[in-house]
């Protein structure tokens, strides 16, 4: 069963990537030119707080938020149009993502208690970016209707933000209280 | 809440949440299988022309639609190069023809009507699995409450940020912002059960 302290922190993800999109320049220094989304950012910092089944249910909460038309995609995206366009795919690989993130984490933390930034930054990693492209190339491919290796071609000039992002994740769950992280 | 719904009654406002819904999903469905270009045109103008009898709010939204132009132009040029011209056309006018009509759904719905139609489906799906539906409400709720509170948690930690100091704001502000939303959503969640437990007896 969902606890009344799971429920408030899972909305508190889903708001926290709701605010990643919608600050137009939250400070970040790698907003200049780069194609990127910080929302993934979010992601991933659901997967490792909140775990693989919490961190999954966060992210649904944000997608449905934005199909009932709360405008909290990055660029005031939102709306039912989104899960019709080119980057739906990527979309639904934010909720598996964020469950993959959760539970590479607590296998690896299992076997390495005393090294929480490289087990994060792992899971961030296959998590936060490998399972968001498996999911987000083939939809483009198929809603774009263009070979998959051309679409995974466009996808590429995204990943440098996404190490880093990645990167970023991992150093703020290293340097949490280990309370808080429970 | 800030929504992208625009108030109004035409007749796309009149019809319920759920007879639009199967509209837009039976739409896409028709879209994805056309292959006609002839037929891919029509239901374009169709579906402006469902924007058009909107009034002006609804033809500003559907210019509002061109900050997709970039993406879905430039997807469609890439895709004319590797693929072919005629297949590009094609592509790109079934990815407008969906986004539009599904906007326009977002456009002539209450985010509560919306909300409803939602609720009313899953609700046997959860009684079936033991879970109570009216979570997923009070989800929603705390989630969008959550929104205004973050963004402005945010704002001063930075001003805290330039009491301090004149270098730009660092990501180490990240730390006490996660720390602090954690700890905070720590206390809801007792005040919310201590109010349950007041209820229930």
């Amino acid at each position: 069963m969902t606890s009344t302290r799971d429920l408030v922190r899972i909305a508190l993800f889903a708001a926290f990537v709701a605010v990643l999109g919608i600050v137009p320049k939250f400070d970040l220094p790698f907003a200049a030119g780069v194609p990127i989304t910080v929302q993934t950012l979010g992601v991933m910092l659901a997967g490792l707080f909140l775990g693989a089944r919490n961190g999954l249910f966060s992210i649904a909460l944000f997608l449905f938020v934005v199909a009932l038309g709360a405008p909290v995609l990055s660029g005031g995206r939102g709306g039912l149009g989104v899960f019709f366009g080119p980057t739906v795919g990527f979309l639904f690989g934010w909720a598996v993502g964020a469950w993959i993130v959760g539970t590479v984490y607590r296998h690896l933390n299992r076997l390495w208690a005393d090294r929480v930034f490289l087990c994060a930054l792992l899971a961030s990693i296959l998590g936060g970016i490998t399972a968001i492209y498996a999911l987000g190339i083939p939809g483009l491919a198929l809603i774009a209707g263009m070979p998959i290796e051309k679409a995974a071609l466009v996808s590429l000039a995204f990943i440098p933000g996404d190490v880093i992002k990645a990167v970023l994740a991992a150093w703020i769950v290293s340097k949490m209280p280990q309370q808080l992280t429970k | 809440m800030i929504s992208l719904y625009i108030s109004g009654d035409s007749w796309m406002h009149q019809q319920s949440a759920g007879a639009k819904l199967l509209a837009v999903l039976a739409l896409s469905i028709t879209v994805l299988a056309a292959q006609s270009l002839i037929w891919l045109l029509l239901l374009l103008t169709g579906v402006a022309g469902a924007y058009n009898s909107l009034g002006p709010k609804g033809r500003q939204r559907l210019f509002a639609l061109r900050s997709l132009l970039p993406l879905i132009l430039g997807l469609g040029f890439a895709q004319g190069f590797i693929v072919g011209w005629e297949a590009a056309l094609r592509a790109t006018l079934k990815i407008f023809v969906m986004i539009m009509a599904a906007d326009l759904v977002t456009a002539t719905t209450p985010t509560q009507a919306m909300m409803n139609c939602v609720q009313r489906l899953i609700t046997p799906l959860c009684r079936r699995i033991g879970r109570d539906p009216r979570k997923i409400s009070l989800a929603v709720a705390l989630m969008v409450r959550f929104i205004p509170v973050l963004a402005s948690q945010w704002q001063a930690q930075r001003e805290a940020w330039f009491a301090r100091s004149n270098r730009k704001p660092s990501l180490r502000l990240l730390i006490p912002f996660v720390t602090q939303a954690l700890s905070r959503t720590d206390q809801i969640a007792e005040s919310l059960q201590a109010r349950s437990r007041a209820h229930r007896h």
